[in-house]
């Protein structure tokens, strides 16, 4: 199934976001992940693959706490622009994404870096991936 | 007496913000050294809410580093403000405690981002600068390391917002 013109990522709580409404770069780390079967540590996020995409990820559940999964509402990112970020030259195409359909979630995906990248140019792409975030959506 | 003012028991005046040294007034006196008010520093606006979130951070370690690093960001300004600088053209600073005990603290402005992270381990501790297209997509990084001077480095990141103008 080819990619959409943009994905989207959920903001779970105020700690994502400054008290002047910018998003945080840490809502865009990526981080470990021990059921992964490849190199890579990922962050999820949904592809917006039709219009139901936004109202879908706006009242997703968290399978834990069973409240509304980003009580902050979900920002946009179009695709196109995360490709010229990882033409980059200190990018240098490390990023990837993927689809990763759940039961509860068709639009689940991920965006994918090395876990051997150094921890400053992760944190350094995850700031270059904030600034291209669009306003937030509840 | 204006909401910017205080005034005292002996009728002093003082200001929140610094006053400078007009030279066409003569023998003008000040109440004290003009940065002598260092906790009503413009600098300290753009800090607080950092500060504040430096102070809660568990591990003492990554504390001492990162109120260290605010400490050398906030001469900086004070630098910078002493040499004229408009300290409205430098973006809010925003900090975070990560929930794996890391610390991060970024200016952010709509094209650029300019952070300073504090990890466990000291030599991880990092910078970033990274901007638009409209501003060169600049995409740099470097570390912390304990034989880095931080002064000279933030001095040159905080030019950057200063310059953009």
């Amino acid at each position: 199934m080819p990619y959409p013109e943009k994905f989207i990522k959920g903001i779970p709580d105020d700690k994502c976001i400054y008290e002047d409404g910018t998003i945080a770069t840490h809502l865009f780390h990526f981080h470990e992940n021990s059921s992964r079967k490849d190199d890579n540590m990922d962050q999820s996020i949904n592809w917006y693959d039709d219009e139901n995409a936004i109202t879908h990820t706006l009242n997703q559940i968290n399978p834990h706490s069973k409240e509304i999964h980003f009580k902050e509402g979900l920002v946009t990112i179009v695709l196109d622009d995360l490709e010229w970020l990882n033409k980059r030259p200190g990018v240098n195409n490390i990023l990837n994404y993927e689809r990763q359909p759940l039961d509860q979630n068709p639009y689940h995906g991920n965006l994918l870096i090395h876990k051997d990248i150094p921890k400053k140019s992760m944190k350094k792409i995850s700031a270059g991936i904030a600034l291209l975030a669009s306003q937030i959506i509840r | 007496m204006k909401q910017s003012e205080q005034i005292t028991d002996s009728k002093q005046v003082l200001s929140f913000v610094p006053k400078r040294i007009d030279s066409s007034i003569n023998n003008q006196t000040m109440g004290n050294d003009i940065h002598g008010y260092s906790w009503l520093h413009p600098s300290s606006s753009l800090m607080v809410d950092t500060i504040s979130t430096a102070r809660d951070i568990e591990d003492p370690n990554i504390k001492d580093e990162a109120l260290k690093l605010l400490h050398n960001i906030q001469n900086t300004l004070k630098f910078l403000d002493f040499h004229s600088c408009d300290l409205n053209l430098i973006p809010p600073m925003h900090a975070h405690n990560n929930e794996d005990g890391t610390f991060i603290t970024e200016l952010v402005s709509k094209n650029y981002r300019i952070g300073f992270n504090i990890e466990k381990e000291n030599i991880e501790s990092s910078w970033y600068l990274v901007t638009k297209g409209n501003l060169g997509e600049i995409d740099a990084s470097g570390y912390l390391a304990p034989n880095i001077n931080q002064n000279k480095l933030i001095l040159w990141l905080l030019l950057f917002p200063l310059m953009e103008y």
